[in-house]
């Protein structure tokens, strides 16, 4: 039945057209950009239906060439993987709709291998999430990760490739470790499927060789997803790519690994081993010095982007410590600012995005002698900002509103502590990028103009996401509370 | 009795509109001024048009949204929330008009920002005065800091930014304080709407009930001044005047002060407050702030910080009264919070209009120039005498009632403090006066003196004469008690 | 027989460790990039040692097999081959990327040694 291939469609798609893309440049139009953002689109609406059909009877299910599952490759779109679809395909296709004619500037004759590159990194976000088999996910992972190099490649000459390397080289580590993990788990349960492993394992609970996987896996994503101390990839990567690949893959390409995270812990594994290995407070422990480092780092840095990339290492610590309290209320606020991060991010790196192009605009220095000209991109950059302290009644502020509510109910209050905490040292960085931005008079360069539209118009979208925020979170909440809440804690 | 209207969330809206259109009207200074008079005459004719209503017994309510289930936020007038928002509302009138002449005479720079952000706050304010539940009250909470912000930094001076910084940490540290107690509220008792009397009801106990009333407490105690966490109203004096004399001597700080007020009588309740005695350390603590922060204020030269410390160790009177919880100390702290807002505002005003035509910013140099320059330091003496207690003006009420109202709560020796306040006030407001009304000392140069400005003195004499009027006028008198009764019968009786 | 296997597991750790060892140790690019593919060589090695039995033939079904069914114990287990053929070709990708940008690298800096790319880096233009 067509309704079943749906998930796989939701990658087939993106896939495809990364193929369809160089047949599209002998043409004027539609530019590659253009064509991709249509693939992306496409991919949306299919996401958006199996969001509903998940949501009205229960996960889909799809084997690949019709091999049933154990055996076959399994896919599995149920109420929250098929969210994370829709967020990762929302967004890049938000993103890359409004960057067709900045990126033009930036890469100009490299538009076709540049968008092939993009579409096979979402699409590996794609399979990665909507996968249900643990080496498909290692398959996805890398797919995801060798375009992700190429993209961070794709800035300037002269530091891109270096940083790019870098990446590689972390980030294959952590891709190895995963594996190595997943055949530990294989060798001790001889499944690969997911859903085949949660019961195969529970009559295996003692068995080393799952804690040990476990632990390798965990530590493959942690690397993956910039989880402090594995995070010292994120800021150069995130500063030196191309700005268009920046606005793509920087709000969303951590939040795959974050997705397997919650799978391995919430799902596959045993929680009694997880309990008796204190894997709860090690995400806590991990989480609480994400937020600190991130925050701290940010608060010193004078590259705007490398600012935000320190911003995600925070926003990720703090994902991952909500994650740690293991707790209804808390998973559901993890999970709330995974959503509304994806956009705050977005919209910050479109406004990065326009100062550049237009200004060449990279310090916070640069920045604050634009004011006066582009005052509806400011205003959009710190509503943005805004919801990102969690200041009310932006988005921001309900994640941390449910994260503090899951530290409370569970008796945690350092972990409550460490919620506000999170709150106050963000705001610590972001006011002074305020402070900065609005109250230093800097000479003001007369030639200034608003950002270029498109890239507003993205902007301004993102940030109507935060401000409208509160609207969705009882939708959230109801969809939520039938779907995977209930699934994992019942 | 409830009334359900939208004219309180047009009251709020009403100035928030108006910082859009200020910010649209950038170019034209006259056009940017004149919306912030039609908001401003707009904002107090929706809300004096609550009056009737609430005075008559009733509340005004109107539901804004369901966004986390189970708290659902709304708006609610009742007599204490219809006092503040008058207050505010009302004052921003004469600030405005303040303002222009303020601004106009400095030549200052980045008017569009500060009359926007004024605006703003005004809106938070409001917002607070009506919000109905614990959720609605901390997002405007936290939109006060927010739009208050770019005032206190307005100079963008080094020590303008860093006064600007210290207000940040200091408030938003708060308000991570204030959202722990909310939530824990509202997990606890599954609520978070103020309901006359309280509503946590038993669901709290022993050091719980501490705890989560040191968070709100803590939460709204930056706001209102209260020490260890005062310092950082004296910093922010680094503001130009208005912004000092409307938010740090009214809105500000009031709506910390009505944070308290909210706490004590609409969230906990005077009997579970009573039962588990844990008001008395906050008495204590407000009379150190009362007694320290005056004996600060003698020492200060610079004359804005005096009046800073003067407003702690009055805020501090008015968090006493609060946590007395007796019906007189209530009545009392809300009669003083209005009252108090009257006379410090026109103190506040008299050290701008001194500034704008002397350039004097210390006691020291003020001697004799009373003589070339009476009106100012008139009204200076009329608001100064007011805040001491003297009759006929309004101080002498509100410091009356508080009086009666530590009469009659556990620890009479708070009738002292207020007392002992009130002498200290004359201690470091007279000598001032004094100074200022004697002769020049010989060989000192005499300082030039701009022309009366009018734009600066008539709302110095409008708010004098308001705090003359709300002392011996019957007709404002009963309605401003009238409002204050009510609120106490429905915290208290009933 | 089990010691050899051991072998085998002792090995690809040591693989695994060593590489990883030289990606982070080494100052020259090209050695780093060595490290790596033996760390996944010492992985493909682990996977290979899981899907060993003994006395098994190659996974592929006898004739026989149509009429009496075979045994699994009989034939080595494919599946991990088949999974590491994914990950050899992972790899070569990998590789393929990593030597790329050695080159783009190499044409701006004219260096592959770690402490002069950064120096050079640290340089501002």
């Amino acid at each position: 039945m067509m309704r079943d291939q749906w998930p796989a469609l939701i990658f087939l798609v993106p896939f495809l057209g990364t193929f369809l893309l160089p047949f599209l440049a002998r043409f004027k139009w539609p530019s590659a950009c253009t064509a991709a953002a249509f693939f992306l689109w496409i991919s949306v609406l299919l996401s958006a239906a199996v969001l509903g059909e998940t949501a009205l009877s229960g996960p889909l299910s799809y084997a690949f060439s019709g091999w049933p599952p154990p055996m076959g490759i399994e896919w599995r779109a149920d109420s929250l993987s098929a969210l994370m679809a829709l967020l990762m395909t929302l967004s890049a296709a938000l993103s890359l709709s409004v960057s067709g004619a900045s990126s033009e500037q930036e890469i100009g004759s490299r538009a076709a291998p540049f968008f092939m590159s993009v579409l096979l990194a979402v699409s590996g976000l794609l399979g990665m999430v909507l996968t249900n088999d643990f080496f498909n996910a290692f398959v996805f992972l890398e797919i995801s990760s060798i375009a992700t190099y190429a993209l961070i490649a794709s800035g300037p000459i002269r530091s891109a490739p270096y940083a790019s390397f870098r990446y590689l080289l972390i980030g294959t580590l952590g891709a190895t470790l995963y594996l190595l993990g997943v055949g530990y788990w294989y060798a001790a349960t001889g499944t690969l499927n997911m859903s085949d492993f949660v019961t195969r394992s529970l009559s295996a609970q003692d068995n080393p060789i799952l804690m040990a996987g476990f632990l390798l896996i965990f530590l493959g994503l942690a690397i993956k997803m910039g989880l402090t101390p594995f995070h010292s990839w994120m800021p150069d990567a995130y500063a030196h790519a191309s700005r268009t690949a920046a606005c793509v893959i920087a709000p969303i390409a951590a939040k795959a690994p974050i997705y397997l995270l919650i799978r391995i812990s919430f799902w596959a594994a045993s929680p009694e081993w997880l309990e008796h290995w204190h894997f709860w407070n090690l995400l806590k422990i991990l989480g609480f010095l994400g937020i600190v480092t991130g925050s701290l780092l940010a608060f010193r840095q004078e590259n705007f982007r490398r600012l935000l990339a320190y911003s995600s290492v925070s926003q990720i610590g703090l994902i991952v410590l909500a994650l740690g309290i293991h707790e209804r209320n808390a998973l559901f606020g993890a999970i709330l600012h995974l959503v509304f991060h994806a956009f705050m991010k977005t919209g910050l790196f479109l406004f990065a995005a326009s100062v550049e192009s237009r200004f060449g605009a990279r310090t916070v220095q640069e920045l604050s002698g634009l004011v006066p000209r582009m005052r509806i991109s400011f205003a959009v950059m710190t509503t943005s900002v805004f919801s990102l302290i969690g200041i009310p009644p932006l988005a921001g502020f309900f994640s941390k509103w449910y994260m503090l509510s899951g530290a409370l109910l569970a008796g945690d209050f350092w972990a409550a502590a460490a919620v506000v905490g999170s709150g106050l040292l963000s705001a610590l960085y972001l006011f002074k990028l305020l402070e900065q931005i609005f109250f230093r008079k800097n000479p003001e360069d007369p030639k200034t103009k608003e950002a270029p539209s498109m890239l507003l118009a993205g902007a301004i979208l993102t940030a109507a996401v935060n401000l409208a925020g509160g609207f969705l979170v009882p939708l959230f909440h109801a969809w939520a509370h039938n779907g995977f809440l209930k699934e994992i804690f019942g | 009795m409830i009334i359900v209207s939208a004219v309180p969330l047009l009251a709020i809206a009403v100035s928030a509109a108006s910082a859009v259109l200020i910010f649209l009207a950038r170019r034209s200074p006259s056009l940017r001024e004149s919306v912030t008079f039609a908001a401003a005459f707009l904002k107090f004719g929706l809300i004096a048009s609550l009056y009737p209503a609430v005075s008559a017994g009733g509340t005004v309510a109107f539901r804004l949204a369901e966004w986390i289930p189970g708290a659902p936020l709304s708006l609610r007038v009742d007599a204490l929330g219809l006092t503040f928002a008058v207050l505010s509302s009302g004052l921003w009138i004469v600030t405005s008009v303040y303002s222009l002449g303020y601004m106009r005479a400095l030549r200052e720079h980045a008017q569009t920002r500060y009359f926007a952000s004024f605006a703003l706050s005004l809106s938070a304010a409001v917002g607070i005065a009506f919000a109905g539940d614990l959720i609605t009250f901390f997002i405007f909470y936290e939109m006060l800091t927010l739009s208050t912000w770019p005032l206190v930094a307005h100079k963008e001076s080094a020590e303008a930014l860093k006064a600007g910084r210290k207000y940040l940490v200091y408030s938003l540290s708060a308000g991570a304080l204030l959202l722990t107690a909310i939530v824990w509220t509202w997990l606890s008792t599954g609520s978070t709407a103020f309901a006359p009397g309280g509503f946590i009801d038993g669901r709290f106990h022993g050091s719980a009930l501490a705890l989560v009333f040191f968070l709100f407490i803590a939460g709204c105690a930056v706001k209102a001044s209260l020490f260890p966490v005062h310092a950082w109203l004296p910093s922010a004096m680094a503001a130009p005047v208005p912004v000092s004399a409307l938010l740090h001597a009214v809105a500000v700080v009031k709506a910390g002060v009505f944070g308290i007020l909210r706490i004590t009588g609409y969230v906990f309740g005077p009997e579970v407050l009573q039962s588990s005695a844990i008001h008395q350390p906050l008495c204590a603590l407000a009379a150190f702030t009362v007694i320290a922060a005056s004996l600060i204020a003698l020492v200060q030269d610079n004359f804005k910080r005096r009046l800073a410390y003067s407003t702690i160790s009055q805020l501090a009177c008015i968090v006493l009264g609060t946590a007395l919880l007796t019906a007189g100390g209530f009545k009392g702290a809300i009669l003083h919070l209005a009252n108090h807002a009257f006379l410090k505002i026109t103190l506040f005003f008299t050290a701008g209009i001194i500034y704008v035509q002397a350039h004097r910013e210390n006691v020291s140099d003020f001697r004799g120039l009373g003589r070339k320059m009476p009106l100012p330091f008139i009204l200076f003496a009329l608001a100064a005498a007011g805040l001491a207690g003297f009759p006929p003006l309004a101080g002498f009420i509100s410091k009356w009632h508080l009086c009666l109202g530590s009469a009659d709560s556990f620890e009479r020796l708070y009738m002292g403090v207020f007392l002992f306040s009130s002498l200290l006030n004359i201690a470091y407001f007279f000598p001032v006066i004094q100074s200022a009304f004697s002769e020049p000392k010989v060989g000192h140069s005499v300082p030039e003196i701009q022309d009366n400005n009018w734009l600066l003195l008539a709302p110095a004499c409008l708010t004098a004469a308001l705090g003359l009027a709300f002392g011996c006028v019957p007709l404002l008198m009963k309605a401003q008690s009238g409002l204050a009764d009510q609120a106490v019968q429905a915290v208290f009786g009933g | 027989m089990k010691v050899l296997l051991f072998l085998n597991y002792g090995a690809s750790l040591f693989l695994i460790f060593f590489g990883i060892f030289a990606m982070t140790s080494a100052r020259h690019l090209l050695r780093k990039v060595i490290g790596m593919v033996i760390m996944q060589t010492g992985v493909i090695l682990f996977f290979i040692s899981l899907a060993f039995k003994h006395g098994a033939s190659l996974p592929v079904l006898p004739y026989s097999a149509k009429t009496a069914p075979a045994a699994a114990e009989a034939f080595a287990n494919p599946l991990p081959h088949a999974l590491m053929l994914t990950a050899i070709v992972v790899g070569v990708s990998l590789l393929g990327a990593a030597l790329a940008l050695c080159l783009m690298i190499y044409k701006v800096h004219h260096s592959l040694e770690e402490p002069v790319i950064t120096q050079n880096l640290e340089k501002e233009p």
